[in-house]
């Protein structure tokens, strides 16, 4: 071939053709009853892609997101900016009779629901997979939280994200061991459960496009982080003893850790022998890849080996900068990458390539850098159209144009407040002197 | 509900994904290994294609530990697949390789960039064969992009700390410096690798349902550390509208309190009263109502300051008290509230979650008696699905294990025609 590879993967995946190409999942329409985060996030993946999500909030109450902090732009947080993406905004109390017939309308057309309320919430308000799978059979209802829909511990109890990581046992293996289980300062069991579920999720489709068969979906967020705790479990089976946690050292690879450096802190590993020789040659220690106590990934995870190879590596990389660890990991080979934030991240010309950081032009909220969809496809790439909208902006789309409401029916839905909008307070109302622009209709 | 989806009935249902055909060519790296079991979990017929001597991941394991020559990691993701070595150093393997990839769905590495081109196996070779094909690329830092051919190798602590979150996690400073405990730091598991894999099932399974319309498949590129970038939500917002650096809180939250761990008796539990009126009620609880006065709102709470403070004063209050204690307080002061309710979660011990029956009876974690590594206590697939389920068939296979099944199914090769490859060292 005659173009170098990476020209012709630049080429492939070039991020100026994204809105030329065809959305993969356009064919989708989803319903989206979640609030926060493990919901709600679950939906915006699937929308990066292509799929019309609609979000169904209670009018003047909406999803708490809107008013999750930490600081507010045009009457909205920053979190409830940054999360949603592409998708329409409809306010309808589905506590209320009149909503869930409407909903139930919604349902015979769509393709998916996703809920995560408490465990038998929906079903008290005629909403649960047993009423709706009669609506639809071919529905696909997902219904995320903690524990599950069944069994004996906690089914019923609210849930977090913090506590998905306590109860997993997340927390008890992450940080050190002189210090208290570590709380990730992001909610990574959300995210982590909101692309575990969107896979199901179209697993489920590929299912359904073979049978015609809906079915129903548990996603419990505990369960999934306890299913990626890699070898904790084998470990005490085979054992008898306990995962520990074990600070930045990898106990699995070796080397594998996080060290400071003059100016910042770098992650150095070496998961392969091929890698390691690399590391130390780039130490100028070639003898240590010879040593039989370090020739190999088993014979370095041995506890003093470990620990006498991660002291030489910390008390080599104390003299070298950030830039100069990295710079050494490309030219031997093996990973050296600084500890990024996102003062990092806005000024990485390699994510910005990539999309990554999606700099990023709302039609309501204009500019501000979002994260953009982490897997690149090349011919059906994901993107983002605009993020949050206020409560029921869409309304006039969906129940007029999806449904056919006559504009007097809509009217009369919302002076019983089964249909409605926005309160007037920040996170759910529109940017001041906002004029409208932005709605789908 | 849960006759309608208990894994105890798993193998009388069918499987979502099993009419796919999926090559995981990965190397030594556990993004590769959760992306495939992910697709085998749910049917996919998952052949691993490790060179002779086997996957260098099957050595990552704990202080070096084996069970039967197999690493503890390694025995958690070889589940449901089939496991045949192949030589791709070698042309005669990269044929075999491209003849199975010309009947597959999806092919999934993570070489560096352009090794599998260089060798004839990449995404331009392939689709000429097998237009349908999806191949899926998983590497720290992409397919293209000014980092792309750094050369660096996939490491999940590279993805973990590029992504952002190491940034945003670890504790701060308790005592005179320096304190090595207070850094940044990175998830106990390899949560990079997790996050990694999991979008590539994700990415994956996008291009299947695109194939649906369109016909054909495509490339999908995932890098691990943008896949985990996307927990750390508004980071990069946050800086470029208010300047704001995100750091780390230790066991506090970037914006609101209480959300946090506290000591209590009997271990450390996850307090929330995130809403003002969840704050004033658990204050009332305290006996401490004024400190609800002093701080009546979500926003005069935010200040890591004032979450120290107001940490020692709740802490005070929960150190006395058991997790079931506070549980039971919270509900009865719940119910006075609407909106908002105070929420309390346990930290548990691993003996905890091991013990809890609650997993046993979910199928979430149990032990299963593997054919080949026998008895283990693993964690199974964690969806519940009521129409077709995911399963746990087999947890591992030694590195070659199932040559003669699959190059005998897929490409007519029997046990003379194998025995004379194996001589030339090409399986």
């Amino acid at each position: 071939m005659a173009q170098p590879y990476l020209d012709w993967a630049a080429a492939l995946f070039d991020p100026a053709k994204i809105f030329a190409r065809p959305e993969a999942l356009r064919d989708l329409r989803v319903l989206d009853l979640g609030t926060i985060f493990l919901g709600p996030t679950t939906t915006s993946y699937l929308a990066e892609y292509g799929a019309e999500v609609i979000k169904v909030e209670i009018p003047g109450v909406g999803d708490t997101i809107r008013a999750l902090g930490p600081t507010y732009h045009w009457n909205m947080s920053l979190i409830g900016l940054s999360e949603p993406k592409n998708k329409y905004f409809a306010g309808l109390d589905v506590r209320k009779p009149r909503g869930v017939d409407i909903f139930k309308r919604l349902v015979a057309r769509a393709d998916v629901l996703v809920e995560n309320f408490r465990a038998g919430t929906l079903e008290r308000w005629g909403l649960g997979y047993r009423q709706l799978h009669e609506v639809n059979p071919r529905l696909i209802y997902s219904a995320h939280n903690g524990f599950g829909q069944w069994g004996d511990y906690g089914t019923g109890r609210p849930s977090y994200d913090a506590i998905a990581q306590g109860e997993s046992g997340m927390a008890a293996i992450s940080g050190f061991p002189s210090r208290p289980p570590l709380k990730s300062g992001g909610y990574i069991g959300d995210y982590l459960g909101a692309v575990a579920g969107a896979a199901t999720i179209l697993a489920a489709l590929h299912h359904r496009m073979r049978t015609g068969e809906g079915q129903f979906i548990e996603i419990a967020q505990v369960e999934a982080l306890i299913r990626m705790l890699d070898w904790t479990w084998v470990y005490h089976g085979l054992t008898g003893r306990y995962r520990l946690r074990y600070g930045n050292a990898d106990v699995g690879i070796v080397p594998s850790d996080i060290v400071e450096a003059k100016d910042g802190f770098v992650a150095i590993s070496a998961p392969t022998d091929q890698a390691f020789a690399g590391l130390a040659a780039a130490m100028r220690r070639g003898d240590l890849a010879q040593d039989p106590r370090f020739r190999t990934q088993l014979a370095r995870a041995k506890d003093e080996n470990r620990e006498a190879l991660l002291t030489a590596i910390r008390d080599w990389a104390r003299g070298l900068t950030s830039a100069d660890l990295v710079a050494l990991g490309d030219r031997h080979r093996f990973a050296a990458a600084p500890v990024a934030s996102g003062k990092d991240h806005c000024a990485d010309a390699h994510l910005e390539t990539r999309r990554t950081l999606w700099r990023h032009d709302d039609p309501i909220y204009g500019r501000f850098p979002l994260y953009g969809p982490p897997a690149k496809l090349s011919a059906t790439p994901g993107r983002i159209k605009w993020t949050i909208k206020p409560i029921g902006a869409d309304n006039d789309f969906i129940f007029r144009g999806l449904l056919g409401l006559a504009p007097g029916e809509i009217r009369a839905l919302e002076s019983e407040g089964v249909i409605g909008r926005w309160a007037d307070k920040p996170g759910q109302k529109p940017p001041d002197g906002w004029s409208g622009e932005g709605k789908a209709l | 509900m849960r006759e309608l989806d208990h894994p105890a009935h798993a193998f009388a249902k069918p499987e979502a994904l099993d009419d796919l055909l999926v090559l995981d060519c990965s190397r030594a790296s556990f993004g590769g290994l959760v992306a495939s079991s992910f697709l085998a979990e749910l049917g996919a017929e998952v052949i691993r294609i490790e060179p002779p001597g086997g996957d260098p991941a099957r050595h990552f394991t704990p202080f070096g530990l084996l069970h039967q020559d197999m690493g503890l990691g390694y025995l958690v993701e070889g589940r449901n697949k089939f496991h045949v070595t192949l030589n791709l150093e070698a042309p005669e393997g990269r044929a075999l390789l491209k003849s199975l990839a010309a009947r597959a769905d999806v092919l999934i590495e993570t070489f560096l960039p352009g090794r599998m081109d260089a060798w004839g196996l990449g995404y331009r070779q392939l689709a000429p064969v097998n237009p349908r094909l999806i191949y899926c690329a998983l590497y720290t830092y992409g397919q293209f992009g000014p980092r792309a051919g750094c050369g660096q190798p996939n490491a999940d602590i590279a993805d973990q700390a590029l992504s952002g979150v190491t940034f945003i996690s670890g504790f701060l400073p308790d005592g005179p410096d320096p304190d090595p405990t207070a850094v940044p730091t990175r998830q106990g598991s390899w949560h990079g690798w997790a996050l990694g894999g999991l979008w590539g099932a994700f990415g994956i399974l996008t291009a299947l349902h695109a194939r649906s319309t369109l016909g054909v498949g495509q490339f999908v590129d995932v890098s691990p550390a943008e896949a985990l970038m996307r927990s750390t939500d508004g980071a990069c917002a946050w800086w470029e509208l208010d300047g704001v650096l995100r750091a780390r809180v230790g066991n506090y939250d970037t914006a609101i309190f209480p959300y946090a761990y506290f000591r209590s008796k009997d271990g450390y539990v996850l307090l929330a009263a995130v809403m003002d009126p969840a704050w004033k009620a658990l204050t009332a609880l305290m006996g401490r109502p004024e400190l609800a006065e002093q701080h009546p709102t979500v926003l005069s709470r935010k200040s890591l300051e004032v979450q120290r403070r107001l940490h020692r004063e709740v802490e005070a209050w929960t150190s006395t008290r058991t997790f079931e204690e506070l549980a039971a307080k919270a509900e009865a002061a719940n119910r006075g509230l609407e909106m908002g309710v105070i929420v309390v979660g346990r930290v548990v011990d691993l003996p905890d979650v091991i013990k809890n029956d609650h997993y046993r009876d979910r199928g979430t974690l149990a032990v299963f008696t593997d054919p080949t590594y026998g008895d283990l206590l693993i964690q199974f697939p964690f969806q519940k699905m009521s129409a077709s389920p995911p399963r746990l068939k087999w947890t591992c296979r030694a590195p070659g294990q199932d040559n003669a099944h699959v190059y005998a199914k897929h490409l007519g090769l029997g046990r003379e025609t194998l025995a004379d490859l194996g001589a030339r060292k090409i399986v």
